[in-house]
């Protein structure tokens, strides 16, 4: 057996990664024992127990590291130490994962835009640092206060770089998906707001039905504040009006204040393409005043910007097939059985939801209600019909959105497919780069258990869900559809086609109540 | 790159130093071994800190920025320079980290096999616990210490793998108990003399310094309100021993086995019953 202790001066490592590679090497061909630690007089002793030592750590001092190694011959030793650097590079390599601004920059100097999704009280200042370095920026933490988010907006303004966000859940820029988007294809359709689902659900029709985005620019859902002012977003209207790929644009927001609104209808009258307005639950009377093309649901965009991209008439495919019997669904329902429950993770969906019920003078209670007197009292539980924005942050607070963890909508199911008053869920599942890897299987285990539950109990649970997401996608569309049906899960094209089955099945539950 | 540093620790305001060199970057610090031997650390956060911090809005992680092992760090008026990096000390605020002593008010027998019954819980172990010849090293410098302090100290004072060997962080804890309930007597004056005159070729410039600093009575918020929650009414115990546990790698963990041994040392009750 050959023994040699190998010193590194100054060199530091914490206790437990010392331990592991330790172990490491004390696993490698031809090596019998080793053992590392600071070269102090206690851990010589320690190693000189271990028959590790040898006179070439004589000289170490506390600060030093010592490898000490015992194995078959020189060469082993050798081959040992070598493990040892490489182990430790592991540690200290990040070309493939860059933690800091400066570190990323000065390694790949061409990058120009830096993805920023740190605590909020940080964001604001490594947003800086990046418009400082000359990156654009998509910011997807929140809690940034207004201020900073106009100070940095004007940063970015005046350096000719896009600030997206605070709060930006999505961008799609020159073929590459930010954030938690789908990846779809490119075509000459550009989209610009403040929605991130909205932008994703229109996003995935185009793509469904043949034709394209060239970019999608998310604002962040305070840019069409007072406050902010709608500088993102006619920056992005600009940018796509300059783009030689866009040929006609969208712009997709929640309801704009009224001074952003006259700044950016000022931008759209002045821009030399075709832009299509929608603003989910807004006031489009100014738009109509001033001759601007606007839409009401998210089909009705995503069919707009189709025709007018292709001077054609547009209807949209058709992926689901859903005529199913809607009156013998219901006659399997017990007599408590009335209401409907959606559970969704995006929020602008969950906004669309309450909107087409609305038009159908119905009650839609939600915790984030579009109509205050709708608000539901405590969002933990559901009142009569009710839709949830299960990604809200009163349900994800201190965890990750729940399109990536789905924890709080599985508890929330469960909640809703046990009350005996619920008849019909809706579920939409968003597919995409950086959301859940397989959203359908979480869901699909757990509506099989609780269908088979309320069968057992006399009841019949109508699950109905929408599948946001395209066949580019890393999740696997067909499978993940798949899934869902083989759960008994009745799946729609869109929200808009999910609210109009929702309506049909109540309705006729209604009916079917008073015979 | 600019940071600026906005909190100083009164401990580490007090240190005169020119320069000195990097040495240990981790996720939320880095420090500086000043020329002196001395140590000062920079971290990213005002949420956990030692007691020789300079707290900086570096919103990142450390290991990111371009920081080396073995880089000359500078001290100027104005603040800290390492090669193209620069922590800008404009009027930061002084924190103090001295403590004062505290009155037992609660029923510290239970509130101390309440905390052993968290640390069992959490399951995360030393390797001076689970590595036998570390384990019987370190009993027999327990029982030596009961005995005699210094010849304790000699016996485990730089015993262990890490920056902060094992033994040093468990006589951390040790000391922070016998100061926190009995002030600067017996036990911290003999550690504070045994380092000052050996520390040096005992244990880490790093660890020296920071057995220092709690045999003194400058203790990290973490420990201080472990041990205060341990004397009082014993209500957040869970959550800070959680706290105090993930302090470093394994350092927070020996640390709150320190307290174990403190607090049966100063009853003359048996130690091995802890391990």
């Amino acid at each position: 057996m050959v023994i040699k202790n190998y010193i590194e001066k100054n060199r530091y490592y914490d206790s437990v990664f010392l331990m592991k590679i330790a172990r490491r090497l004390a696993e490698t061909d031809g090596v019998d024992n080793a053992s590392i630690g600071m070269g102090t007089p206690l851990n010589k002793d320690t190693i000189s127990d271990l028959g590790l030592w040898t006179n070439e750590a004589e000289s170490t001092g506390p600060n030093d590291l010592i490898i000490a190694v015992r194995a078959e011959t020189e060469a082993d030793c050798e081959k040992a130490k070598e493990k040892f650097e490489e182990l430790i590079s592991e540690k200290s390599d990040t070309s493939s994962s860059f933690r800091s601004i400066s570190g990323a920059k000065a390694a790949v100097p061409e990058a120009n835009m830096a993805v920023i999704s740190v605590a909020g009280e940080y964001a604001a200042k490594e947003a800086k640092r990046a418009l400082l370095n000359g990156m654009n920026v998509f910011m997807f933490s929140d809690n940034v206060s207004i201020e900073d988010e106009v100070e940095l907006k004007k940063l970015a303004l005046s350096k000719g770089l896009f600030m997206m966000g605070p709060g930006c859940g999505l961008s799609f820029i020159n073929g590459t998906a930010i954030g938690l988007c789908s990846m779809v294809h490119r075509g000459n359709i550009g989209l610009a707001g403040a929605s991130g689902s909205g932008i994703q659900e229109v996003m995935v029709l185009v793509h469904r039905n043949g034709f394209g985005i060239s970019h999608a620019i998310g604002t962040g859902g305070r840019d069409m504040s007072d406050e902010v002012g709608g500088i993102t977003m006619a920056m992005s209207i600009k940018a796509l009006e300059k783009d030689e790929n866009t040929k006609v644009i969208a712009l997709i927001s929640k309801p704009p204040a009224e001074s952003a609104l006259l700044k950016i209808i000022d931008v759209i009258k002045k821009c030399s393409k075709p832009v299509v307005v929608q603003f989910i639950n807004g006031n489009n009377k100014l738009l109509e005043e001033n001759g601007i093309m606007y839409s009401e649901s998210f089909d009705e965009t995503a069919v707009k910007v189709m025709e007018l991209s292709s001077g054609k008439k547009v209807t949209l495919k058709k992926v689901f097939n859903n005529d199913f019997d809607v009156k013998a669904e219901v006659k399997k329902y017990a007599p408590s059985q009335k209401y409907f429950r959606a559970i969704l993770c995006g929020g602008s969906l969950a906004d669309e939801t309450q909107l087409l019920w609305s038009k159908s003078g119905r009650e839609l209670y939600s915790n984030v209600a579009i109509k205050p007197e709708f608000m539901l009292e405590n969002p933990f539980e559901s009142y009569k019909h009710t839709v949830i924005d299960i990604g809200d942050e009163t349900f994800t607070k201190g965890r990750a959105h729940v399109a990536i963890d789905p924890t709080a909508r599985v508890n929330r199911f469960i909640k809703e497919a046990r009350d005996p008053e619920t008849a019909v869920i809706y579920l939409d599942f968003l597919l995409g780069y950086a959301l859940h890897p397989d959203p359908a299987s979480v869901m699909s285990e757990v509506i099989t258990g609780e269908k088979k539950r309320a069968q057992e109990e006399g009841r019949h649970l109508t699950v109905i869900a929408t599948i946001c997401g395209s066949d580019m996608d890393p999740q696997d569309f067909e499978k993940q559809a798949q899934i869902l049906k083989d759960a008994g899960v009745i799946i729609a094209d869109t929200n808009k086609e999910i609210a109009e089955i929702a309506l049909d099945l109540i309705e006729e539950t209604e009916r079917e109540k008073l015979c | 790159m600019i940071y600026e540093i906005d909190y100083v620790c009164d401990r580490a305001n007090s240190i005169k130093w020119q320069s000195g060199t990097i040495c240990g970057i981790y996720r939320h610090c880095f420090n500086i071994v000043t020329d002196g031997g001395e140590l000062i650390t920079v971290f990213n956060n005002k949420q956990k800190f030692s007691t020789r911090a300079y707290i900086c809005d570096c919103g990142t992680d450390f290991c990111g920025i371009e920081l080396e092992n073995g880089d000359k760090a500078v001290k100027k008026n104005d603040g800290i320079f390492v090669g193209n990096i620069a922590f800008i000390a404009n009027s930061p605020k002084i924190i103090s980290v001295h403590r004062e002593k505290l009155k037992k008010s609660g029923d510290v027998p239970r509130n101390i096999i309440k905390f052993y019954c968290f640390l069992k819980k959490i399951g995360k172990k030393s390797p001076v616990i689970t590595e036998k010849i570390y384990t019987q090293k370190l009993l027999r410098g327990l029982m030596k210490m009961q005995k005699n302090e210094t010849e304790g100290f000699e016996s485990l004072i730089g015993l262990g793998v890490g920056l902060t060997p094992s033994c040093d962080d468990i006589i951390s804890g040790i000391a922070a108990w016998n100061y926190l309930l009995y002030g600067y007597t017996g036990f911290n004056e003999k550690l504070t003399e045994f380092l000052k005159l050996k520390g040096d070729v005992k244990t880490t410039t790093v660890s020296k310094n920071l057995l220092i600093d709690v045999a003194e009575g400058y203790i990290n918020s973490s420990l201080y309100e472990l041990i205060n929650s341990i004397c009082g009414d014993g209500n957040k115990l869970k959550a800070l021993t959680y706290e105090l546990a993930e302090y470093g790698s394994t350092s927070g963990i020996e640390t709150c086995y320190g307290i174990l041994f403190g607090y049966s040392m100063a009853n003359g009750e048996e130690l091995i019953k802890w391990l």
